[in-house]
């Protein structure tokens, strides 16, 4: 008997999505489904097994020894909290979420996550989203960059100053790239395509270290589209490709990327010494003309304007 | 901060609850009388925070002069630079702490507490805002002033109000119409009333039912009637008649 709990055991170790006591007996053929499903019965309570459901099926699913090793001594309800804690992987779950899956009276969970704690099962987080509640996740995880706000945030609080620093340096590229160097107030040609790209600006920062935190095309992405609401560079669409047909049957599964350009805005002065003029916002330039008591000779605008 | 359970808070805090007089929202309210009596789990907290005061310290003695002046925060509370200011935030602290159990504020700042300038500016705040949105005659009668002059003498108490920054706010899930958070703290009964109230438009219960299982076929595309009237004068007599008016 020993043998085929083992072997049971063992087999439910190697498919950790669980499995019905049929698929079982599909490994074993030779034992009878009643055998079976009384040794998986036997290894639940000896807890080295576990019932869990999914979409309203029944599934046994081994427990790992480490598992088994953290989990001994707890009660069902700190069983309960702990599941619902690991499945929460690394975003943690709230203590009110807790309370709504579970159906445990609040007493019973504040006891049981202290339990957890003190057990150093647990550890509890806080995230740059909701700074005051209480969240909680399994001490060996790393929270998600979600829940840190990832390089943008030291210690749950947002660095402004280094996302400064750095869109400044990603600004300075691309306007460095953005307009013909040789000819004052000049401009590339429409087709241009040699507007860098967030891969090239990442690289740029990489190259040059300009920080040492490490960034992902994402995150630089990120600061782009903070510089595009800024006003301070545009995004350009890259060149039409004719054989965007071909790649893309070839392709199947791939997302299409669009390689935006990004280029600095430099905003044309709208004023000149046209507008400049008085009688742009004379109220009685209907009336104005070289004869009569309207006429620029006698215009009081006109002399403010003149004496500077 | 030890829950003190009065008998006539809990009759006030049933009849705290109520539709508007506009029908299209509800309010809820509760109070909550605290003795600032420092258990286990409080005297964590206190340390917690007096350690992050005495770093905020650390770290201003290496900014520059003008920056540094910035930092001598003259609180609601007082001077920080004084315990007993110090101590009061922490009573705040632990007082909502305790009143939203699922929520931590240990890392609130005393900026976001604001000091009323007087006990009775705060009651015809809170009177106000009841009245206007149409409480029941039950509460009016119901003496809450009174009961609460019981347990903590308002006219002894400093009071002091929360206003949290949307992503700090206990009621951030819920997004209530309006809320309010006022704590009647009393130094020498060491006493802490705390007085919060939401207010919530009833649309927001039929979103969340929405949230769960969206089933295809939930949203029927009905041709919307329009009918077109010969001259304005048929719609108006339409409206009018279909809202009741007689022309």
């Amino acid at each position: 008997m020993a043998a085929l709990e083992n072997a049971i055991y063992e087999l439910t170790l190697k498919h950790p999505g669980g499995l019905t006591p049929e698929e079982i007996r599909e490994a074993m053929p030779e034992h009878a489904l009643e055998t079976i499903v009384n040794v998986a019965n036997r290894l639940l309570q000896s807890e080295r097994l576990e019932l869990i459901e999914i979409r309203g099926r029944h599934l046994f699913r081994g427990v790992s020894a480490r598992d088994i090793e953290r989990l001994a001594g707890l009660t069902t309800d700190e069983k309960l909290v702990y599941k619902h804690i690991e499945n929460s992987a690394s975003d943690g779950i709230w203590v009110r979420t807790l309370k709504q899956k579970t159906n445990l009276a609040p007493t019973i969970i504040t006891r049981s996550l202290k339990v957890l704690e003190q057990r150093a099962l647990i550890k509890s987080i806080k995230s740059v989203k909701h700074p005051t509640r209480k969240l909680y996740m399994l001490i060996d995880i790393s929270p998600s960059s979600d829940i840190t706000g990832g390089p943008w945030y030291t210690d749950q609080e947002m660095d402004t100053d280094f996302i400064n620093q750095l869109a400044h340096q990603c600004y300075t590229y691309i306007y460095a790239h953005s307009y013909p160097r040789h000819k004052q107030r000049s401009v590339y040609s429409a087709n241009h395509t040699g507007y860098p790209k967030s891969s090239q600006i990442k690289r740029f920062i990489v190259e040059n270290r300009i920080t040492n935190v490490s960034l992902s095309l994402e995150n630089i992405e990120e600061l782009l589209t903070m510089l595009v609401y800024d006003g301070k560079i545009e995004r350009i669409a890259p060149a039409f490709e004719m054989d965007v047909g071909g790649a893309r049957g070839a392709g199947g599964g791939a997302k299409p990327q669009t390689d935006w350009m990004y280029r600095a805005v430099r905003n044309s002065s709208k004023d000149s010494p046209f507008t400049d003029i008085p009688c742009g916002r004379c109220p009685v330039y209907d009336r104005c003309s070289d004869t009569g008591t309207i006429t620029p000779a006698k215009c009081d605008y006109f002399k403010k304007w003149l004496s500077f | 901060m030890k829950y003190l359970d009065v008998e006539s808070f809990r009759a006030i805090n049933s009849r705290l609850s109520f539709p508007t007089t506009s029908g299209d929202r509800h309010v809820v309210g509760r109070v909550e009388g605290y003795s600032c009596k420092v258990a286990g789990a409080d005297k964590k907290l206190y340390r917690y925070l007096e350690n992050k005061y005495q770093e905020d310290l650390e770290e201003a003695k290496n900014l520059s002069p003008e920056q540094s002046s910035l930092t001598n925060i003259v609180s609601p509370f007082g001077p920080l630079t004084q315990s007993a200011s110090r101590k009061t935030l922490f009573y705040l602290i632990a007082t909502l702490n305790a009143s939203f159990p699922d929520y931590d504020f240990s890392s609130l700042s005393a900026d976001q507490f604001t000091k009323e300038p007087s006990p009775g500016f705060a009651l015809k705040s809170i009177n106000t805002t009841l009245l206007n949105v149409g409480c029941p005659a039950t509460l009016r009668t119901s003496r809450m002033w009174d009961s609460i002059d019981a347990v903590i003498g308002i006219d002894d108490c400093d009071v002091y109000s929360y206003m949290p920054a949307i992503e700090s706010d206990p009621y951030e899930d819920e997004g209530p119409v309006w809320s309010f958070n006022y704590f009647f703290f009393n130094k020498s009964l060491k006493r802490i009333v705390f007085f919060t109230c939401r207010c919530m438009s009833n649309l927001d219960e039929l979103e969340d039912q929405s949230d769960q299982e969206l089933v295809f076929g939930d949203f029927i595309d009905e041709p919307v009637e329009t009918e077109f009237y010969p001259t304005s004068q048929h719609a108006l007599k339409s409206m009018a008649i279909g809202g009741g008016l007689k022309l």
